[in-house]
């Protein structure tokens, strides 16, 4: 008897793949950026789908094909699942603890920068005249 | 104090994610210091730390 094309590993990994380039998309919206909720849950159905696969090609192997690149599509999907992880988990959060940053409450030091025209702007010049400013650090280089 | 050592062009120290609301009185009223490189404040947020202090402000 000829054996079915185990069409759930190929779905599977093709979610899963998904789940991991898709955070280019998914970087747009805060919703999905401060935590990835959304690639999770495609490696997760991509995942449940490379399992079922998996049992239909060694449970049933008599019905369904799949044992060798099944195996090895799942063993790539896990690798870009940890890749992901280790990225998004770990690499994203060496960040400095920065213990010395001014806290709440305390005086702002003064300083002096070059605007974007080559001159000089202090603190000062920039709250003269307003209620406040917010400074913002972005991270200098990616 | 605030920078993440050698993460730029040739090894340079380079400013770590941060922001924060300065009152006219120089004061820090406000801060956000992330834990996550991708996590940033929003503009809501910054918006409503700016509210807050409004009132001290007029």
């Amino acid at each position: 008897m000829k054996r079915q094309w185990n069409s759930l590993l190929w779905v599977g990994f093709v979610v899963a793949v998904a789940g991991l380039f898709s955070y280019g998309f998914f970087v747009r919206f805060p919703i999905t950026r401060d935590f990835p909720w959304a690639n999770l849950l495609l490696f997760g159905i991509g995942g449940a789908l490379l399992i079922v696969g998996l049992f239909r090609a060694f449970g049933r192997s008599q019905l369904y094909c799949g044992k060798i690149f099944g195996s090895i599509l799942t063993a790539i999907a896990l690798f870009l699942f940890g890749l992901f992880s280790y990225e998004i988990f770990y690499v994203l959060r060496q960040v400095p603890l920065s213990a010395h940053a001014p806290r709440l409450g305390e005086k702002a030091p003064d300083f002096m920068l070059l605007d974007q025209n080559e001159q000089p702007v202090g603190l000062g010049d920039l709250l003269s005249g307003s209620r406040a400013v917010v400074m913002i650090f972005y991270r200098g280089f990616w | 104090m605030c920078c993440i050592a050698g993460a730029g062009p040739k090894g340079a120290d380079i400013a770590r994610p941060a922001e924060f609301l300065i009152d006219s009185s120089r004061i820090v009223r406000w801060v956000k210091l992330t834990e996550n490189i991708a996590v940033r404040a929003r503009p809501e947020q910054v918006l409503t730390a700016l509210n807050q202090i409004e009132p001290a402000g007029r």
